[in-house]
């Protein structure tokens, strides 16, 4: 263990450079098992987003875009589906249950997606889990809310509290239905879905907030919040529904009829399918990445390289002492590699703290913009494996300057020709 | 100043060890980069022969055929995830190969309709509205729900595609097998006999990966009964395994 000691000791003096150095390699490993680890976290709780639902049905538009919208909340649909359309279709007799639901409206940056109690007890995701609330309950009232539990711990939410719906995904105080303050009744607990990030309310609720914006903004008819409980509530049109059938074995039966629906442009689509083949599409994009990480390693290991071979000349002195005192010429190469092997170790080390410091960081982050949850995950066998060729990558690079200082150890001698 | 010359003796010790490492370090580097993530999706090997003559009829191949695959590994090699092996369909005897067309109860299949109906088609002049009636009344036989009871608790096995339902982190655990790829999007939809419910644990359940291509399952069949009085019964497989299958 000399040598290591004496490796140290030299790096010691070297120590800049070789912090930049360990600093390179660092950000390699965290770029190498970031995309990794994001690829899997991501594809996990995407997968995991919706289950137990056999169709879900919206206006004619892409499969993708289907989903997108109605279970991440992320784009708008192209158009409505009338209450009468999904009236018909639930009272199919293939039909055991439907939750319809409404987008468009927004909480300070959440969605509002107006729904049926049905929504908590129909809606699964994960492996056969259900939504279960923290605190209070179901909405029951019209101007009644639950949160999602992101809602009410980003914003400080709490049961009794009484919130502004804005019309729009963007909440502006003259774009709101500040006449018409809901109360937030129940909290959710946290289940790593987009639900988290959702204001839900009843379809009653929506009806009765946009009854004064008839034509898209607010009319000169202020109905206040008593007056508008006056009218019938019931909705014209919503956004797209979910649909649970009785046998399973009929789901493409009952998808090909919705599709070919006469009295309105309609697409059913298959969420498992339609989750699977989306992320099919990104799954190019993964490899992408991952081999432009394979290159910026490469990249950080040549710096490495330069590093070190530019720092032996200044080592001469240090390498004929070394060999004055009865250092082989083997030993000389041993320290070299003694020497990457911890750099290279510590920037692996370095590097995976980075990775679990920037996941804690933009974890909430991508769960916000992307509705994918990413933990903290255990590194597992291939990102375990990935450390160990980067160390042996690098350990290999590293003979390159062991046989450049051997070679000058064997020609310098004691005193060297600077 | 003096070069201090080495003995050859010690030169070469030097060297060789040297050398010796260098040697030591490519080998490790070759082991990691062999058993890193790796999916090699390639035929290799070449097709099967079957044996048959020149001439033989379209049974006489098939049977041939089915007699040459059975027991020959001739599909691609899939090493996923360091190096895990794909699950093979067992060879147990326990298990029968069932077709999707032997889903459909005989008799009742719409090829055996047409059939019997055949000569009444031939009397009836074409276009007249005879022929509209009696096309109805065989569409009308034609029960696309209609299932077999025999194969109630059966064990058997089957190839088809997935379209998935349920998963468990990135394992397909619940899945409609059905007899086409693209069941699952545009085209036009399986009746509900030749789809089945099949749900398997996380061990024996296919990767969203593995569910893009064709699949084998194996379990025991159950019939599960009608859930409403207009409802009809389906086919489902429960507690069984799935895999890749790798028969081309």
């Amino acid at each position: 263990m000399t040598l290591l000691r004496l490796a140290l000791k030299s790096a010691r003096f070297r120590r800049t450079s070789l912090v930049l150095t360990v600093l390179s390699i660092a950000i390699s490993v965290t770029l190498l098992l970031g995309v990794d680890v994001v690829r899997k976290e991501g594809k996990r709780s995407f997968l995991s987003t919706i289950s137990q639902t056999d169709l879900i049905v919206g206006a004619r538009s892409g499969p993708t875009n289907l989903l997108l919208y109605s279970v991440f909340h992320i784009g708008d649909a192209t158009n409505n589906v009338s209450w009468g359309s999904y009236e018909t279709i639930a009272a199919r007799d293939d039909v055991a249950w439907t939750v319809p639901i409404s987008l468009g409206d927004s909480h300070r940056g959440f969605r509002v997606m107006g729904t049926t109690p049905d929504y908590f007890e129909f809606y699964g995701y994960g492996n056969n889990k259900r939504l279960a609330f923290a605190t209070g309950e179901a909405f029951d009232q019209v101007y009644d809310t639950v949160l999602g539990a992101d809602v009410a711990r980003d914003l400080g939410y709490e049961i009794g509290d009484e919130i502004i719906v804005s019309h729009g995904l963007v909440s502006t105080d003259f774009s709101s239905h500040d006449n018409k303050p809901f109360t937030v009744t129940g909290i959710l607990d946290k289940t790593a879905t987009p639900v988290d990030r959702t204001v839900l309310v009843s379809l009653a609720g929506i009806e009765a907030v946009h009854l004064d914006w008839q034509g898209g903004i607010r009319e000169g008819l202020d109905l206040d919040a008593d007056e508008a409980l006056q009218f019938d509530l019931t909705p014209t049109s919503i956004t797209a529904f979910m649909v649970g059938l009785d046998n399973k074995a009929l789901t493409f039966r009952a998808q090909r009829d919705i599709n070919e629906f006469e009295n309105e442009p309609l697409s059913a689509i298959l969420p498992g399918s339609t989750l699977a083949e989306f992320w099919r599409t990104i799954s190019t994009v993964e490899q992408l990445l991952f081999v432009l990480s394979v290159f910026v390693l490469i990249a950080g290991l040549i710096g490495m390289l330069t590093t070190i071979l530019s720092t032996l000349n200044e080592r001469r002195r240090e390498i004929a002492v070394l060999r004055a005192i009865g250092a082989r010429p083997q030993s000389i190469v041993m320290l070299i590699v003694l020497e990457t092997l911890f750099v290279v170790v510590m920037g692996c080390v370095v590097g995976v703290a980075l990775l679990y410091g920037l996941l804690a960081l933009a974890g909430p982050f991508a769960a916000r913009r992307f509705g994918v949850d990413i933990g903290l995950p255990w590194l597992d066998a291939t990102q375990g494996l990935i450390m160990v060729s980067v160390i042996a990558g690098a350990t290999l690079l590293s003979l390159i300057p062991g046989f450049v200082a051997y070679r000058r150890s064997l020609q310098d001698g004691l005193s060297i020709k600077v | 100043m003096e070069t201090r010359k080495e003995s050859p003796k010690q030169v070469a010790r030097a060297s060789s060890f040297f050398s010796r490492l260098a040697v030591l370090a490519i080998l490790a580097l070759v082991a990691v980069g062999c058993g890193a993530n790796s999916t090699n999706l390639v035929a290799e090997s070449p097709p099967p022969s079957i044996d048959v003559e020149y001439g033989a009829t379209l049974d006489e191949w098939a049977t041939a055929a089915g007699a040459s695959n059975a027991t020959e590994d001739a599909g691609a090699e899939l090493v996923e995830e360091v190096g895990q092996e794909p699950r093979r369909s067992s060879t147990d005897p326990a298990y029968t190969d069932v077709d999707w067309e032997d889903l459909i109860p005989a008799g009742f299949s719409s090829n055996e309709v047409w059939e019997k109906y055949l000569a009444e088609f031939d009397e009836v002049e074409y276009g007249s509205p005879e022929e509209q009636a009696l096309y109805d009344k065989v569409q009308a036989e034609i029960d696309p729900d209609i299932i077999d009871p025999a194969l109630d608790g059966q064990k058997i096995r089957m190839n088809g595609f997935v379209a998935p339902l349920t998963y468990d982190e990135d394992v397909v655990t619940e899945f409609l097998l059905v007899p086409y790829f693209g069941a699952c999007i545009h085209v036009p939809a399986p009746p509900a006999n030749q789809t089945v419910l099949v749900k398997v644990d996380k061990d024996n359940g296919l990767t969203t990966d593995e569910a893009w291509g064709a699949v084998w399952v194996e379990g025991t069949m159950n019939i599960e009964p009608a859930t409403t009085d207009i409802g009809s019964a389906s086919y489902a497989i429960t507690g069984g395994k799935s895999g890749v299958y790798e028969e081309f």
